[in-house]
């Protein structure tokens, strides 16, 4: 569930408020949005690579709930969809044709056309991405040279631009495919910027538009997180040292505890 | 969940009978068989006809009487779609191709569909075993936290090559005759011989040996009369025709193992003559139990990659017993069950003991445990039944008359 905006501005406001100490307008508290919610959403690789350390020594624990590697990945859902890539002829590749951007590639599976003559059944193969260099090697080699039930993969870019995109785009090639091929990537989108929309009300206040408005796309377990490090750079902006050493060690003490 | 996923129809049978539950065009039909449905064509007039691994069959509701179906229908994803309409109610049963032609229509469903099926369950593919590999011993908190998918096909198929060369059984054999040439070309997966045998009347075996009696040049040059080898215009030595073969082939080798013969040139001249030595005249040197036997001998020519036969073995019948690597063909690359667990073994140790920084003493553990697990495969599918073993052995006591 994502987090509601509203509230989010809203809390910041009430804290800053209550000792007169500054207003945000909402076209800063939307940059600030912008910028804590891509911080938040950056620290999940490195703190999902350092937690999971505790698997690869079996120290990690199997409650249900407790397992800080699981609540970190289940963080990336909202972030986390499977989307298909359309073969595209001139580039021998694949492409994106959606509209949201790819922050990184997961698993990339392949299914492989069932009505070539004398051919079987339909191959679903999960495709292995590698370096060009790697794919080139692998290639070469009898033994590993990439079939149906082992596809490989490496990213480029296409060689012009295609429609509506205006600069080149992120092309998967992969071997054995043709123009049949279907590809389904488990991708990675980088977050949607959150916005806090208004009309403005007959005294010249700023009043919530929420149809208009686009809350943040993190889980509603990081609202707490979003409104400390939203104080912070708040009151970076309105230089108050106090709210920037309350919000700071408030978010170091919850990384902190985090990864411990 | 259970491992077998036929029902006795479809694995004895080869057969899948379905009902169609209205009339309808575009009526879908599952096959669920371990076999994939291949599907060339339902026109028997069309070439591609011949690549179905199966018959479709009809038959009207309440009437047991089969017809073949060759009218449009499109096979995706073993779905077979039937494009015009079937009535309610119709049988429709999908027969694979079978040795004995199923028992369907005019039972004319001639193949090796179903026979292929059959002990399929004593095997695991590799496919099979990468995928298991990769669930089992690959993750987090694992010996291997990651491995490329391309590395564990690569380990797994050097070691089905390995397991095939000493392991596994050798289930390769060809029936051929031996053609007035005396020559007959390496089988296409060849990697070694078993064994050889020609096969008389009765069917029963003589093992054919190797000679060293001669052999096979690799090159035969030919030279000029100072003995320098000759060169074509393209500058590479100009070959000719093996005397030593021809040679060979001329040669009656009752002179070389037939005792009744001892007075020809070659017993005079080495005494006792090549064979079992029996009644010689002036045998100097006696027996050579290498040479004494009168199966005939063959010799592998490196040169055109064949086998060549002894003259006495023209026309015979032969079995030969060969090993290939196991990858040759798609439905070769499979283990039997008896040594998956060896196959495990060997993959771990092979990526672990590739890897830089590893401690020594895991690669050491998984050496041991590798061959262990090499040796109770190997023990395995030696199969050695103690009833068999304890029947051979009753002999022992025979006595050996001298």
């Amino acid at each position: 569930m994502a987090v509601n905006i509203n509230t989010v501005y809203t809390t910041v406001l009430f804290i800053l408020n209550k000792e007169q100490r500054g207003y945000i307008p909402p076209a800063e508290f939307n940059s600030l949005a912008v910028q804590v919610q891509n911080d938040i959403f950056e620290s999940y690789f490195p703190d999902g690579n350092q937690v999971n350390r505790l698997n690869q020594s079996n120290r990690q624990n199997d409650t249900e709930f407790f397992d800080m590697f699981k609540n970190i990945s289940y963080k990336l859902f909202p972030f986390e969809k499977e989307t298909n890539f359309t073969y595209n002829a001139a580039n021998t590749g694949f492409i994106y044709t959606g509209t949201k951007t790819i922050y990184k590639l997961g698993e990339i599976v392949a299914k492989t056309p069932t009505s070539q003559t004398g051919q079987p059944a339909n191959i679903e193969s999960v495709v292995q991405l590698t370096s060009k260099s790697d794919y080139t090697e692998i290639t070469k080699s009898k033994l590993t040279l990439p079939t149906a039930n082992y596809p490989i993969c490496f990213t480029t870019q296409t060689a012009a631009a295609i429609a509506p995109a205006t600069t080149p785009q992120l092309l998967i090639k992969v071997s054995p495919a043709s123009a049949t091929t279907t590809l389904a990537v488990n991708c990675l989108f980088a977050p949607t910027n959150p916005s806090w929309a208004f009309t403005v009300g007959t005294l010249g206040q700023y009043i919530y538009n929420s149809s208009l408005s686009v809350d943040f796309q993190l889980d509603i377990a990081e609202q707490n997180t979003l409104i400390i490090n939203i104080l912070k750079y708040a009151g970076i902006i309105i230089k108050d040292p106090q709210i920037v050493q309350a919000a700071a060690q408030e978010a170091q003490s919850e990384e902190t505890n985090l990864k411990s | 969940m259970a491992l077998l996923t036929e029902n006795n129809r479809q694995y004895y049978a080869g057969a899948q009978g379905f009902l169609a539950k209205s009339t309808l065009a575009n009526q879908e039909f599952t096959a669920t068989f371990d076999t994939d449905l291949v599907f060339g064509s339902f026109n028997p007039l069309e070439t591609n006809y011949a690549l179905n691994n199966f018959k479709l069959y009809t038959a009207a509701a309440g009437v047991n009487q089969y017809t073949e179906y060759t009218l449009a229908y499109t096979v995706i994803n073993n779905v077979i779609k039937i494009t015009n309409t079937i009535a309610a109610n119709t049988s429709v049963v999908i027969q694979l191709k079978s040795e004995n032609g199923g028992q369907y229509g005019n039972k004319d469903a001639y193949g090796s569909a179903v026979e292929e099926n059959w002990g399929s369950y004593s095997y695991i593919t590799l496919n099979d075993i990468i995928d298991n590999f990769m669930v089992g011993y690959i993750g987090d908190g694992k010996l291997i936290g990651t491995v490329k998918k391309s590395d564990v096909l690569f380990f797994a198929k050097r070691g089905l090559q390995e397991f095939s060369y000493d392991t596994l059984k050798s289930i390769k054999s060809q029936e051929l005759s031996i053609p007035p040439s005396l020559s007959i070309p390496m089988p296409q997966d060849y990697v070694n011989y078993v064994d050889m045998s020609w096969v008389d009347k009765a069917g029963i075996k003589h093992i054919i040996y190797p000679t060293t009696l001669t052999s096979d040049p690799y090159r035969i040059p030919l030279q000029d009369s100072d003995g320098i080898p000759t060169q074509d215009n393209f500058g590479s030595n100009t070959q000719g025709t093996s005397q030593i073969e021809k040679r060979w082939n001329d040669n009656n080798l009752s002179n070389l193992n037939n005792e009744l013969d001892n007075n020809s040139f070659w017993s005079n001249i080495y005494g006792g003559g090549f064979g079992n030595g029996f009644g010689t005249n002036g045998g100097q040197y006696g027996l050579q139990p290498e040479i004494a036997q009168i199966n005939g001998w063959f010799t592998i020519n490196e040169r055109t990659n064949t086998f060549s036969f002894s003259s006495d073995l023209s026309d015979k019948l032969i079995i030969l017993q060969y090993i290939s690597d196991g990858l040759a063909a798609d439905g070769d690359t499979r283990v039997p069950k008896m040594a998956e667990e060896a196959m495990y073994a060997y993959l771990s140790h092979a990526i672990i003991s590739t890897r830089a920084n590893q401690p020594e003493y895991v690669v050491n553990r998984l050496s041991r445990e590798k061959t262990a697990k090499l040796r109770n495969a190997k023990i395995r599918l030696s199969n050695i039944k103690l009833d068999e073993f304890t029947q051979i052995m009753r002999g022992k006591s025979k006595w050996i008359k001298s």
